[in-house]
Parts: structure tokens; sequence; C-alpha cells
């Protein structure tokens, strides 16, 4: 038998042995071991579409440095990357300013971009990567990885009748891209045009591919958010 | 010793942050940016462009929308109004732009540009492109607002 998803047959399966017969078609980014699902943990995690992407921002990082592995990852709600970018301050001040919005009629979507320019960017990068050097006990190890990001926000939909809260559904897509340049940007100084002319748009040329060329990764999750 | 070469290491980085002309904590008046701004490179539908009127109210177009709203666009370019407002951003002062509709975006969609330079021949706005530190779409003041607007 298989795993269909939305796209077509996703994984063979065997219910006499009870084994996977294809390998995980994220391949090594769920793990070494292609052939379990849900990291043997069916009752805590969920793959509806086989395509869940349990890649750490070790393994992104590794990929990103080595060249080997994907050069995209699309992580989804539950997958454990998304769900520390979910946990990091900004995206909070962002819920605060989707909830402000709809408190006072203003926008439904927008953008909520986090940046580390400018001398604000100095105590948030050591914040951020303070969860490289805890384990990630303090700081948010995904934004350690990503640095700056993009993120769009946008409400899909209304619950009105929440015991007398009013609620939105709303989408968030978070994406960045990770190159040579925005891995080895230094504070301030590295976001000015000049260095990005001069500094980071010919380092860019230069690991076009290969070890530490661009690689791209997407988030996307849903959230009810009281106003 | 380590401390020192740090606090010499921001202290140069922070002089030549000024020197090249990136936006600082300042105050700003919003009458400064009244008047049409273009965009310093076209794209297939024309000049982006953005107008600023003393009501509080904007108009823009022929912006691209794969830098404006991200890569679920559905249109490579588009226009809308709506209203700004100065606002305080993480690195002084933003112009927060509230579409009342962009493009098919017709709930609304807010989205911040920032500003760099400080002098009136300098003045620039600006998104990035892509994450921060990455190439910018510039706009460039074209005229100032004409009279009883």
């Amino acid at each position: 038998m298989w795993l269909r998803g939305q796209d077509g047959i996703i994984r063979w399966y065997d219910p006499v042995t009870g084994r996977w017969l294809s390998k995980d078609p994220i391949g090594i980014a769920g793990g070494l071991n292609q052939y379990v699902f849900c990291r043997n943990n069916p009752v805590n995690f969920r793959d509806p579409f086989g395509l869940q992407d349990q890649a750490s921002p070790w393994r992104v990082g590794w990929e990103w440095l080595t060249g080997r592995g994907p050069r995209q990852h699309h992580f989804a709600q539950g997958d454990p990357f998304t769900a520390t970018l979910q946990q990091h301050g900004h995206i909070q001040g962002v819920r605060d300013t989707i909830a402000n919005n709809l408190a006072g009629g203003g926008p439904r979507s927008g953008r909520g971009d986090y940046s580390l320019s400018g001398i604000q960017g100095i105590p948030d990068f050591i914040s951020d990567y303070s969860a490289v050097f805890t384990g990630g006990r303090v700081g948010n190890l995904a934004a350690a990885y990503l640095g700056s990001y993009n993120l769009e926000y946008n409400v899909i939909g209304y619950d009105d009748e929440c015991g007398g809260q009013r609620r939105a559904q709303v989408e968030f897509h978070v994406w960045n891209t990770s190159t040579i340049a925005s891995g080895t940007r230094p504070p301030i100084i590295g976001y000015t045009q000049w260095y990005q002319r001069n500094v980071a748009a010919p380092l860019n040329r230069f690991f076009s591919s290969g070890p530490m060329s661009p690689t791209r990764q997407d988030f996307t999750w849903t959230e009810w958010i009281t106003y | 010793m380590t401390a020192l070469f740090s606090a010499l290491a921001l202290a140069f980085s922070m002089t030549l942050f000024t020197g090249l002309g990136c936006s600082s904590r300042q105050q700003l008046d919003a009458t400064r940016f009244f008047g049409m701004w273009a965009a310093v490179e076209r794209n297939d539908a024309g000049l982006p462009t953005i107008e600023f009127f003393q009501d509080g109210t904007f108009t823009a177009t022929n912006l691209p929308l794969s830098v404006v709203i991200g890569p679920r666009a559905s249109q490579p370019t588009g226009g809308g109004s709506g209203t700004w407002k100065l606002v305080e951003g993480r690195n002084g002062p933003d112009i927060q732009l509230a579409f009342a509709q962009l493009a098919d975006r017709t709930s609304g969609f807010a989205i911040p540009i920032h500003i760099s330079g400080r002098k009136s021949t300098d003045l620039r706005l600006f998104f990035w492109k892509g994450e921060a530190g990455e190439a910018r779409l510039e706009f460039v003041r074209q005229s100032s607002p004409k009279e009883g607007e």
C-alpha cells in the first residue's frame, strides 16, 4: 500500500511487515534513517503529506557550509525548526502588531521583517546567538541561524464565537536565503550600500555554487490570534 | 585588552556607518516627505512611484510586488493607496505605509519603507529587496507638494 499526498503517491508502505518500502521524500533532512515516520513518535508528531521536514538549524547550517544536502527547505507547522522560530521574540512582536491592527481596523496583511541592521542589531545579534553557546537554553537557535529574515502575514479567517473573544486565524510565511555575505555580515557597516556593492555582492558571486553557496528556507504556519 | 579592541572596532564601525549616510536616530518632520518619489530603477510596468499627500494619504504605482509583498505575490507589479505616517523604526524613523488595497490584497497591507540620509539632497526611501543588508529598491524625491494640497 502507499501513502498518498495531494500530488500523488508519496511513500510505499508494507502493512505486513509494518515497514516503509521507500525512503522519506524529504531525504536526510528528516534524519539519517529515511525509513522512519514522524521520528518513530506518531503520537506526538504527524505528517499527513509525508513531507515533514525535521532538519534542525544545525543540520541546515551544515548543509550550507558543506554544499551537501538540499539547497531549499520548506518547513511547515509542527516541524521543529518552525516551532523554535515561533518562539522568537520578534514573532511575538508581530503578533502584537497584528492584534493592534485587527482591533483598530488596520490592514489584515503585511510585512514584519526581522532585521539585525543598525545599532539595535547588536544586542539582538548577541541575544539570538547566545543560543549557540548555551544549547538553546537562552536566545533562539532558529533566529541564530537565520539572522535577518523576511516575514509576511495574512489574516485568513475569523472566529467571533470563542467565549466572547474575537479571534483571527493568521497565516505566517517566513523566508530566508543563506549566503556567504549574510553569514559573514558585520554589524552596522555590513548593512550599508557600500558594503553590499563592494563586499557582499562580489562574495556571493564567488560562492555561487558548492560550499557556502545560497540555500533557501521557507516556513509556513497558522495561528489564532486574540484581539 | 579584548574589550578595548571590541570598543575600538565598534567605534570604527559607527564612524563609517555615520559617514556613509545611513539613517540614524534623528527627528524628521513629515513635511520633508510630501510630494512625489520615484524609484531609481524601472521595471516592466514602468517607473515605481509613491506620492505622499499632506492629509496623510498616499498613492503608489508600479511597485514590484515580489519586493513589497514577497514571493507569494500573485502579480509581478501593482499599485494602491492608503495612509502613511512616520513611525520610530529599529534604526530611526520609518514611514509606515498602510495600503487600503495593494494589487489583489483588498483587505489592506502594512509595510514600512525605510529612510536613509539626513540632508534633503541625499534623503532616500527604500525597501530591502531581500533580507536586511541586501540590495535596496530606492526612491528619490521628484517633486514637492503642489500648492493647496
